[in-house]
């Protein structure tokens, strides 16, 4: 579908729907993982506020707003506010070319379930992700800090080892589908079967490079408070601080969101096709994460780079020429 | 330092403004009428330049590097509204998602070392350098004026391109570039990956007799 074709208020009723479940899903992942780690370190976790807890994220967002925002002295000013929005932006922005669902009709008017069917999706969202990174790297560096600053070092080279293996990973899935929009990767998957069937290892790669990609623990090097206190966002406090956190929150939902959408059929599901299949899928995925946080120690740095390029991208690779053969084998016949 | 920055800076906001203005104006007499795409535009046009500028500029290595990623960003809008998202989407990935951060890393790890002033051995072939730019800029200035925008007109219109494949719907795509580079143009995608491949074995080779003549260092 042309992107142009919708009216405008349709698009806006969309984007505003979509940030609104965005920013509220944001705030219960991040209560949920709390709890979860709570029970899995054998304590309750947040439990006061409201019923069983549940009112914590607003008590949070309350006070983060209320904090000092303050710049510290050595800092790059512009760079200092600017580097929390473009984490955000990239991150917000990413949900736009993920599909929720086929055309519905509300009031009379016919509405595709999708921001935007780009015929370049996949890659819109790798590219976003990259714009994403310099929200922690240029965060990073203008604090004027030396732990921010080793922070955003690390976030750089992790970026670069993983997003070429994850990368790899996807071309599987775009091979067969034929098609880089997430649109119709879905549609093929509704039409055959998951597509993790056909590409397991790939989907092992893409999960293990996406806890690397959004800085999840047993990959939290770039804020490994043990040894840089929070690395990149030491010198942030306030809605500033509330911002990455968004960010990396929200990321870990986007990122969920596109590997149920490549290998796990998206919205699609046996009895009903329907974003509750979607958020069945995201839900399970990031308990994935939760769970891995609260069970693997910290890499150390030399084992992350060594994991990354001696061991992910050749498998990455060697996933990829095998698809290709077998494909190319089932085209010709 | 800090001053000269300033400056540059706050000139380079007011060039920048005037240059969006004026080029807005200038399209909107143009063409007769004000579009949203005009003023897309003239922004990605002013900030590709200003950032561009500001590159060699600043004196600082990582605020150079920095304005560098906003000129390739110009640069991909500008690739959008030419009606070709995928190479877009490819400059951002590549350029501003994976070299510039590489730049970034170097730059955070090494420190804004100032380089010590050595007689710098390029200089004795400027004028080669000038003669290189005026051979750019009359090639740039021959591809804009046989560049037929008109196809990019057509598309917007929903229609199709005839390209040496044929017709063409799906211009400026994924799959229209991939056949681009596999049928039409092998030979020149081919050679350019050679030239990369030697390139990177030269830096290679470069680095090492580097790291020799600073014994190990």
């Amino acid at each position: 579908m042309n992107p142009g074709s919708e009216p405008f208020l349709v698009i806006l009723i969309k984007a505003v729907i979509v940030v609104f479940v965005l920013v509220t899903a944001f705030a219960y992942t991040l209560l949920w993982e709390r709890k979860l780690i709570g029970r899995a370190q054998g304590r309750y976790g947040p439990n006061r506020t409201g019923v069983l807890g549940y009112m914590q994220p607003l008590a949070d967002v309350v006070k983060l707003i209320f904090k000092e925002d303050f710049v510290p002295r050595g800092a790059n000013r512009v760079l200092f506010q600017l580097a929390p929005l473009i984490s955000v932006f990239a991150a917000v922005a990413a949900v736009a070319v993920i599909p929720f669902g086929t055309v519905v009709t509300v009031f009379g008017e016919e509405v595709q379930l999708v921001g935007a069917d780009l015929n370049v999706g996949v890659l819109f969202l790798f590219a976003l992700s990259g714009i994403g990174f310099y929200g922690l790297i240029l965060g990073g560096w203008a604090s004027g800090n030396k732990y921010s600053l080793l922070g955003s070092a690390r976030t750089a080279a992790q970026l670069v080892s993983y997003e070429v293996a994850m990368g790899l990973s996807v071309i599987g899935v775009v091979m067969i589908s034929q098609s880089l929009s997430l649109v119709e990767i879905v549609d093929a998957q509704r039409e055959t079967v998951w597509f993790i069937l056909y590409q397991p290892l790939g989907f092992l790669i893409f999960v293990i490079a996406a806890v690397a990609e959004t800085n999840r623990a047993p990959f939290d090097l770039p804020e490994a408070e043990s040894e840089l206190v929070a690395g990149y966002h030491t010198e942030y406090g306030g809605l500033k601080f509330a911002m990455f956190f968004l960010a990396e929150y929200v990321n870990m939902l986007i990122i969920s969101a596109l590997a149920a959408t490549l290998f796990l059929g998206g919205f699609a599901g046996p009895f009903a096709d329907g974003v509750w299949w979607l958020a069945v899928k995201i839900i399970v995925l990031l308990f994935l994460f939760i769970w891995l946080r609260a069970t693997l120690p910290r890499l150390r740095y030399d084992q992350l780079m060594q994991f990354g390029w001696k061991v992910l991208l050749p498998l990455a690779t060697l996933n990829l020429v095998i698809s290709a053969i077998v494909i190319g084998l089932a085209f010709q016949n | 330092m800090k001053g000269s920055s300033l400056t540059i800076g706050i000139v380079a906001t007011v060039a920048t403004i005037s240059f969006i203005v004026g080029l807005t104006l200038a399209l909107t007499l143009a063409m007769g009428a004000f579009t949203f795409e005009q003023l897309v535009f003239s922004v990605a046009a002013a900030g590709a330049i200003e950032f561009s500028i500001l590159v060699v500029a600043l004196p600082g290595t990582f605020r150079a590097t920095v304005s560098l990623i906003g000129a390739l960003l110009s640069v991909a809008v500008l690739f959008v509204l030419l009606t070709a998202p995928f190479v877009a989407v490819i400059q951002v990935i590549v350029y501003a998602g994976a070299i510039v951060v590489l730049f970034l890393f170097v730059i955070a790890y090494m420190g804004e070392r100032p380089l010590a002033a050595v007689a710098d051995p390029l200089v004795r072939w400027q004028p080669v350098a000038w003669l290189v730019i005026v051979v750019l800029a009359a090639q740039a200035l021959v591809v804009l004026l046989t560049t037929d925008l008109a196809v990019r007109d057509e598309l917007q219109e929903g229609g199709t391109v005839a390209t040496p494949g044929g017709e063409n719907p799906d211009f400026g795509g994924p799959e229209a570039i991939g056949r681009s580079f596999i049928d039409d143009y092998i030979v020149p995608f081919e050679a350019t990956s050679l030239v990369l491949l030697v390139a990177a074995v030269g830096a290679v080779l470069l680095a090492k007799r580097a790291v020799q003549l600073e014994r190990g260092r």
